[in-house]
């Protein structure tokens, strides 16, 4: 499985797409950043299809999905994409209905509408007494559940997830990454996630897609993403507070201590480069 | 009138769920609380009841006196900005909304026009003044709508998410220009937030999970609570625990919240 974007241009009011051409493919977790008015949102959509093309195409394997000619390709499109917005929008009474019209929507068999809508309740950890809740009384957090459980229902093949991160705490954001990383394993679905989190999104993603003015600035592994530190803090993206320390440290003192995401190897490079000072720097560079 | 915002066996429910199960703090006035709490735990309902979106049971009283007995001049001084408040700024213009934004102020034309100047001034937004909302990022959105708040100079501003749709820089810019009303004019922030750092913008922090508040305070006794943060799934905040435990090591000798400070304490 892989998806092919060529020479991909899309606009409206307020963003846009220049020129894109780029591939994922299964089993990875692609992150996409970049600041507000990036185009990363709109990246998101033109891939679910809900955005139109002025230019290129876009293929999943051999399949063209974009530009959408008609309706049963767009339909092909749903089933091939979950997707969920940054900004959610639920339609139906109940959180039984929201899920089931997906379903009925992709001509399944009513006799498998029920075991799926608790299978997708199930998976993203919502409980199932909320099947009579209307969603729109739902907290921020679970109607971002609810959107995920919508996404993954009818089992697509690629998962967009715009914001996903949006509204949950700690616990439920590792719960999350660990859903993430299911998708990935288990299930070898291709995971793009739009978020400037990285702290969220470090966990998860194999590669980093960074936006700028419509167009892809870098497409690498996170770790060499991570390098472009000061690149990323211009373009107003938090960098985790671990590199943003280290960061400080080579400005000011010019010491390098490398990447590290764990709190004790900090403090052992602390005890290290503080106990000898700036002489033993030459050694790791 | 010491306190802004005083929450008494404050109870709220959704038909047969009850989200809020009998709640108490207090903010004292002039002071910034942060809320952290967890997703589904009752926090946009509190605010909502906070600001008498939403009536519950119990008591809630804000710079003296009881929310359902406010005056209509007396709500123009609390302002509530939500994560999504940028999508309901409906005007054709940004300048449009913030004059909106003043009309319940019975105020003269040239008082418009200075109190206008006057957030124009602190945000560094004139270039956004004659834009089309709709045609505005998020980002910029979201700085709208916190301006629109504080056009009225508000004595207490509740943020739910505000910053959700900020990046870095701006974010920092943004908290920065409250904590100086803050300061210079007294305004109590209750800022609610998912980010254990944003405590340490503040002076008091209230912890509520599952409805219910397990841990308040001042912020350094906070930081001092790692288990019970720990047993909610907080970590402590990088900076705390960075300090802690190079405290801990003899590196430092006092805890050090700073960053830039930090740096210079260790490499001298």
């Amino acid at each position: 499985m892989e998806i092919r974007l060529e020479h991909v241009s899309s606009f409206d009011q307020i963003s846009s797409l220049q020129d894109i051409s780029e591939e994922f493919s299964a089993n990875k977790v692609y992150g996409i950043i970049g600041k507000s008015g990036s185009g990363k949102s709109h990246f998101g959509k033109i891939l679910a299809g809900r955005q139109p093309l002025q230019q290129g195409q876009i293929y999943y394997d051999n399949l063209l999905i974009q530009p959408i000619s008609n309706h049963e390709q767009y339909l092909e499109i749903q089933k091939k994409v979950g997707y969920v917005a940054e900004d959610l929008d639920f339609i139906m009474a109940t959180v039984f209905e929201e899920l089931a019209k997906k379903i009925k929507e992709q001509h399944y068999r009513e006799s498998e509408l029920e075991k799926r809508v608790f299978d997708a309740l199930k998976m993203v950890g919502l409980s199932h007494t909320f099947i009579d809740r209307n969603p729109r009384t739902l907290s921020t957090g679970e109607q971002r559940k609810l959107a995920l459980a919508k996404a993954l229902i009818c089992n697509p093949k690629v998962v967009v997830l715009d914001e996903p991160s949006f509204g949950f705490d700690p616990f439920e954001q590792k719960k999350l990454i660990k859903l993430v990383r299911m998708l990935k394993t288990r299930y070898h679905k291709i995971v793009i996630i739009i978020s400037n989190d990285l702290d969220f999104l470090l966990p998860v993603v194999d590669q980093i897609l960074v936006m700028e003015d419509g167009k892809v600035k870098m497409n690498q592994t996170k770790y060499q993403v991570l390098k472009a530190t000061r690149k990323l803090k211009n373009m107003g993206i938090q960098v985790p507070k671990m590199i943003e320390f280290s960061d400080i440290v080579l400005k000011k003192k010019k010491i390098k201590m490398g990447y590290r995401d764990q709190m004790n190897d900090l403090i052992k490079d602390i005890y290290r480069y503080a106990e000898w000072g700036c002489h033993n720097q030459h050694h790791d560079n | 009138m010491k306190q802004a915002v005083k929450v008494t066996k404050l109870h709220f429910s959704y038909g047969e769920n009850e989200i809020l199960h009998g709640i108490n703090f207090q903010v004292t006035k002039g002071k910034i609380a942060t809320l952290i709490g967890n997703t589904g735990g009752g926090k946009t309902s509190l605010v909502k009841l906070l600001i008498g979106l939403e009536e519950g049971e119990g008591e809630i009283e804000l710079l003296g006196k009881k929310v359902e007995e406010l005056s209509t001049s007396d709500k123009q001084s609390i302002r509530v900005v939500f994560a999504n408040s940028y999508q309901e700024i409906r005007t054709k213009t940004v300048k449009n909304a913030l004059v909106l934004s003043l009309k319940n102020l019975n105020l003269k034309k040239e008082e418009i026009n200075q109190y206008i100047d006057d957030i124009v001034t602190l945000f560094k937004m004139d270039d956004l003044l004659s834009k089309n909302p709709k045609e505005l990022t998020k980002e910029e959105a979201s700085i709208v709508a916190i301006a629109t708040a504080l056009v009225t100079k508000p004595q207490i501003l509740f943020l739910d998410d505000a910053f959700i749709h900020m990046g870095a820089i701006v974010k920092k810019r943004i908290f920065r220009i409250l904590k100086q009303l803050n300061r210079k004019k007294h305004m109590t922030i209750f800022n609610v937030t998912h980010d254990i750092n944003e405590i340490l913008n503040g002076d008091y922090v209230i912890l509520l999970y599952q409805g219910k508040v397990v841990l308040k305070g001042e912020v350094e006794d906070v930081i001092k609570s790692e288990k019970i943060l720990k047993k909610y799934h907080y970590e402590l905040p990088f900076m705390a625990e960075l300090s802690d435990k190079l405290r801990y090591y003899n590196v430092i000798e006092e805890t050090i919240l700073d960053m830039n400070r930090m740096v210079n304490t260790i490499w001298k």
